[in-house]
């Protein structure tokens, strides 16, 4: 394929992930919050695909069909199913930042991490394309920090979480070195998976306080324990 | 200068003409998607006619202002369309095409716009006025970073050369990006779903169309045929830096028809499109809108971000 | 020419004089051949310095009791000394009028007469070339200006704002002084020449220099006094300090910024935040304001910003030696100084009729004047206009050309200054279309719909001469707009640079064919026939002015959408008679806006001052003696040891 073309796919491919980002900082409705963070994997998998075409390894191609497999399918699967037993549908509270001071914190952290890493470009040895890459991975794990912390609901604490995973692929995808994406990926997900299944297993309802209003009779009864 | 003056007349003619259609079509692709049967392709036409022949009603509030404020809009759409060439390129084109001219005097037309609304003294013109211009000063970093990223990859702030590099096709595909926030822009500045709902009379949705609740008559019929110029500028834009096939023939009657069909065929395409984008999302809440700003600005300046440094 | 400077000066010294002869004269004519003398001062000085633009410069020395103290008329001194002139001019006329409307004789004296002073000192601090003779007709001005503030002193708030504005404007005075020392020590010489400072010492001189002419010229973080001084001072004051002494501040900064040697990358970049941060945050401050007059004081500070926007573009481009893209900065900085100074005294101007009229400040008192008041509706409308960068006016041509400049950038090869001047740029352009709003809601409010009290619907046509005044600077503005394209192009083939700019007169003539053909198809196929009847209001037989938006339900959608800027208290306390809180008894509400600089910047180094002042005040009100005799024995006992360790 043309390697120009293949740039600027790239280029557009990456603007695409920070938006879908910022959609998952603002968005209020669950199932639209799953929906793009499929799409945002989808992305993903394209970026991996891109390589593939351009440099014609056969590791990317793999990656890409399990990206695929696992984060634009299954993980949204299950956190539908998650979402359906917690009977919740929205997240309309945030902590600390709102939403539109989110995204431009998020502007800033992109724009940060620019000059964070044009310290050590010549180091990296990168072309400025793969620099960019770099950039938009590191600040997707920023950014993923700062949904984790400043939305209420687990699950979209979830969903944060998953954000930085992509953000760390897509580091390693511009730095290169794959033995080690596998292995990250693989791990990360094995990581959210268990989550998951912890928050079912304790039948927890949607946000962390609420958990804590769950665990106070024990609490409670611990306290009366102590006074006899 | 002859190619100027056609040029002048032609592209006139055609969005004045053009102007009530979409208003009329993207109604009725929205009334299809709603299960009716919608309005006629023409009723916009009819409507402005109907309006035409209607004797004006000033407020005993009102001054000036109220009286002037349609002419300096029409009038003001008018000079605009000389800024943005709609079927070809004329040779010469006599310090016409800035940009920010063009945004300007379209800010002008909004300035006496909303004045008039507050002229009435009635309480659904003032907030739709107040509203109107909320929304479109914060619009205005995005149209100007949209516009930077233009006159960074054409070297120029000028609609006519930056066609004439476009009609060849962009240069880089990821200016393509820029497509997402020139749509928000459109929708924003056309009064249209999820910024305003076109189509209610009820406060908490009104904002263009509290603004000229007062105006009634002709004058109604020229703030109408005003905004219908804006909407077909704005596609117009959206057209011939995205698509631009059949664009800028090489003139003579044939090369213009083409053009003019070619156009056609697009802006109906996109209108359609307009239409059923509306129709799948539902109106924000005011003050939910800076959101989508927000993710339109981040949009735009990452794109430039890009074209400066990569 | 020397002779004509003379002129100036000494006509002026006489408007000063002649009020102050008839104090107590209750007729008007000292005081009109004053302000005619005032004007004539000015006519001279117009014509000194195009003189001045279009050939060479003027220097000469003035001896003073031996010293002598140089004085230079160069092309940027000429440019002031118009803006300076063009403003007294106007608002000499207004004067004519606007002084008699105060109760007391001797204060209508004393106000021209400090007038005169006032454009006088402005005069010759622009003139100066010498350090000690700027100080001395900068402190004059400072002086003459407090005065003029302080003008209704018997108000409590006026008092306030008076010490507020001198304490303020000492203080970067104070700065100053220690800039203009370090100068003289570098240099030797207390004429104006080019410094060799050391790259920390000259950024030492910048700080001050920056901080010393900011406040004056009102640059955020030390823009407080103007939101005071304005609307406590009489409109033609304001008009004045606005419109001209705000920009002489300017002038000062561009005068030493040419001086010191060794410019830096990141003062630039400090001007262009400080202007960016002015630009917005004045407007968004004057969006919620209600009084009229804090209003437009506020959107000086904006437009402070975007002078100083366009002067960190200019340093910015020239660290990157391009001083093409530097000098258009350069020049649309200046032009807009020179715009803003038109359109904001022709607005401080009709602003005070307004005020006459209506006997309020409050906008949300007034509505409905342009029945009453056609021509200053008018008038004001077209300020309105220019102000929000609406083109075919002035004020529009020079935020293109700001605009222009910040398209440029991608000629600087550095991304970290790129992306700053885009980011920049993009506030930039919030703050003028928030202007655009701001004055949306200023015209609005103050002049349409109906009337919202008694003393706005009795309101009064001012004055000719309080129109005559307003309405040159009026028509300034729409000719400079319109004709821009030919004026920058013969200034630029003067300096030598190339101004990109559309031909805004073909436009305008192309605009105006195109109206008057729509106007006649309109007129002929729409129906000619129109009706008065009543505003709809729901069904309410007859509306009253209780049914209209107020100023503040205008800008409530701003306010709410940056509210982290305004940070909104909202208290809200209500009592109940019953326990569960469903009976209301009675309860306290309200809303106000934070004073972020003033609780946050201002108060703090104030309170510190008090509480060392307090332990000071306890050292030294004792009464008893031997305990000022125990002070003088540490002293010199303290004086005893440092001259032992230092002599050895």
């Amino acid at each position: 394929m043309n390697p120009v073309l293949i740039d600027e796919l790239l280029k557009i491919s990456l603007v695409l992930l920070v938006i879908l980002t910022t959609i998952i900082i603002s968005r209020r409705n669950l199932v639209s919050l799953i929906n793009v963070y499929s799409l945002h994997s989808l992305v993903l998998s394209f970026i991996a695909i891109l390589f593939f075409l351009s440099e014609g390894n056969y590791t990317f191609l793999f990656a890409a069909a399990l990206t695929i497999i696992s984060k634009s399918v299954l993980i949204p699967i299950l956190l539908r199913w998650t979402k359906w037993h917690m009977k919740i549908f929205t997240d309309i509270e945030y902590h600390y930042l709102k939403p539109v001071s989110s995204i431009f914190v998020s502007l800033l952290i992109i724009i940060f991490s620019f000059f964070i890493f044009s310290k050590i470009k010549d180091y990296l040895g990168l072309s400025s394309l793969y620099y960019f890459g770099v950039i938009i991975g590191f600040s997707l794990v920023m950014i993923g920090f700062m949904i984790i912390f400043s939305r209420r609901k687990i699950i979209v604490k979830i969903i944060g979480y998953l954000v930085m995973e992509n953000g760390v692929v897509l580091l390693s995808l511009f730095i290169g070195e794959m033995p080690l994406l596998i292995e990250m990926m693989v791990l990360m997900d094995l990581l959210v998976l268990v989550a998951i299944t912890c928050i079912l297993g304790f039948g927890m309802d949607s946000s962390m306080e609420e958990f804590h209003k769950k665990l106070n009779p024990f609490h409670n009864w611990f306290n009366r324990r102590a006074k006899k | 200068m002859i190619s100027f003056f056609l040029f002048a007349i032609v592209n006139i003619l055609v969005v004045l003409i053009l102007a009530p259609f979409y208003i009329s079509l993207i109604k009725k692709v929205k009334a299809l998607f709603q299960g009716r049967k919608g309005p006629k392709l023409f009723q916009a036409y009819y409507n402005l006619l109907k309006l035409f022949k209607k004797e004006s009603i000033y407020s005993t509030n009102s001054s000036f202002i109220m009286r002037v404020a349609p002419y300096i809009n029409i009038i003001c759409s008018i000079v605009a369309i000389l800024f943005v060439p709609l079927l070809f390129i004329p040779d010469n084109y006599f310090g016409f095409g800035n940009i920010i001219l063009f945004l300007y005097i379209l800010a002008l037309a909004k300035f006496f716009m909303a004045l008039a609304g507050l002229d009435a003294g009635s309480t659904f013109g003032g907030m739709g006025s107040s509203r109107e211009m909320s929304i479109s000063s914060i619009i205005e970093p995005i149209v100007i970073i949209i516009f930077a990223t233009l006159a960074f990859v054409y070297n120029s702030v000028n609609f006519f050369e930056i066609f004439g590099a476009t009609s060849v096709g962009l240069v880089h595909a990821s200016l393509w990006l820029l497509l997402i926030p020139l749509i928000i822009v459109l929708l924003t500045e056309t009064a249209r779903i999820p910024i305003d709902n076109p189509e209610t009379h009820l406060e908490l949705t009104m904002v263009h169309e509290a603004m000229i609740l007062e105006q009634s008559g002709k004058n109604l019929a020229l703030m109408e045929l005003s905004s219908g110029v804006k909407q077909v500028l704005l596609m117009a834009i959206i057209i011939n830096l995205f698509f631009p096939i059949g664009f800028n023939l090489p003139l003579s009657l044939i090369g213009i028809g083409t053009s003019l069909i070619a156009f056609l065929i697009k802006s109906i395409i996109l209108a359609i499109s307009i239409g059923i984008i509306e129709s799948f999302i539902a109106k924000s809440r005011l003050f939910r809108l800076p959101i989508i700003f927000a993710i339109a600005f981040l949009l735009s300046l990452i794109t430039l971000m890009m074209e400066m440094l990569l | 020419m020397v002779l004509l400077i003379t002129a100036v000066f000494l006509i002026l010294l006489l408007s000063i004089v002649i009020p102050l002869i008839g104090l107590k004269l209750k007729h008007s004519s000292l005081r009109k051949i004053s302000l005619i003398l005032i004007m004539l001062a000015c006519l001279i000085s117009i014509f000194l310095s195009l003189q001045v633009l279009l050939g060479k410069d003027i220097s000469f020395q003035i001896f003073v009791s031996g010293t002598a103290f140089s004085m230079l008329i160069d092309s940027l001194a000429a440019f002031f000394i118009i803006i300076i002139s063009i403003v007294g001019f106007c608002v000499s006329i207004y004067s004519i009028s606007y002084a008699e409307h105060f109760e007391s004789v001797k204060k209508r004296n004393f106000l021209v007469s400090l007038m005169a002073l006032f454009i006088l000192s402005m005069m010759f601090v622009v003139i100066s070339h010498n350090l000690l003779g700027f100080l001395f007709f900068w402190e004059l001005m400072s002086i003459s200006s407090f005065l003029l503030v302080l003008f209704d002193y018997e108000k409590e708030e006026t008092k306030k704002a008076g010490i507020f504005y001198f304490v303020m404007t000492q203080l970067g005075t104070i700065f100053l002084i220690f800039s203009f020392i370090l100068i003289y020590i570098n240099t030797g010489t207390l004429d104006f020449t080019n410094t060799s400072l050391s790259p920390f010492l000259s950024s030492i001189l910048f700080i001050t220099l920056a901080i010393g002419f900011g406040t004056k010229a009102g640059m955020v973080p030390f823009h407080k006094w103007l939101s005071y001084a304005h609307p406590a001072s009489p409109s033609s004051i304001s008009a004045l300090m606005s419109g001209v002494m705000i920009k002489v501040a300017i002038y000062g900064l561009i005068r030493f910024l040419f001086i010191i040697s060794q410019q830096q990358l990141w003062w630039g970049i400090a001007i262009l935040i400080f202007g960016t941060i002015s630009a917005l945050l004045g407007i968004i401050y004057a969006l919620k304001e209600q009084d009229l007059k804090r209003l437009l004081a506020y959107s000086s500070i904006e437009n402070i910003g975007i002078i100083l926007i366009s002067i960190g573009l200019y340093m910015i481009f020239t660290y990157y030696s391009l001083p093409a893209i530097a000098l258009v900065a350069l020049f649309a900085g200046l032009f807009h100084a020179f715009n803003h100074s038109l359109f904001k005294s022709l607005l401080f101007m009709t602003a005070g009729s307004v005020v006459n009229a209506t006997h309020t400040k409050n906008i949300e008192k007034m509505g409905g004047l342009v029945k009453n008041m056609k021509y200053t509706s008018l008038l004001f409308l077209i300020g309105a206009i220019s102000i929000s960068a609406l083109p075919p006016f002035n004020g529009f041509v020079s935020e293109l050309m700001i605009f222009q400049v910040f398209f440029k950038s991608n000629s600087i090869s550095s991304p970290l200054i790129k992306l700053i001047l885009m980011i920049s740029m993009s506030l930039f352009a919030l703050t003028s279309a928030l202007a655009a709003a701001c004055f949306v809601k200023a015209f609005g409010i103050v002049f349409l719909a109906v009337p919202r009290s008694k003393e706005a619907k009795e309101a009064k046509e001012a004055d000719k001469f309080m129109l005559v005044g307003p309405a040159i600077l009026a028509i300034l503005c729409m000719v400079i707009g319109v004709f821009s394209f030919q004026i920058l192009n013969f200034i630029g083939e003067k300096a030598g640079v190339s101004f990109d700019l559309p031909n805004l007169l073909w436009i305008s003539i192309g605009t105006f064919i195109i109206g008057v053909i729509a106007y006649l198809i309109i007129r002929n196929i729409g129906n000619k026939h129109s009706r008065v009847s009543e505003t709809w209001g729901c069904g309410i037989n007859s509306q009253n002015s209780k049914m209209e938006y107020t100023a503040s339900g205008f800008s409530e959608p701003i306010v709410t959408i940056f509210s982290s800027i305004y940070q909104p208290k909202k208290i809200n306390k209500p009592t109940f008679y019953d326990s569960k809180g469903v009976i209301f008894k009675e309860g306290q509400a309200s809303l106000s806006l934070i004073k972020f600089f003033e609780e946050y910047l201002y108060l703090p180094p104030l309170k510190m001052v008090h509480y060392i002042s307090e332990k000071l005040y306890k050292i030294q009100n004792k009464i008893d003696l031997d305990s000022f005799i125990l002070y003088i024995f540490l002293t010199i006992l303290a004086l005893l040891i440092i001259v032992g360790v230092v002599i050895r």
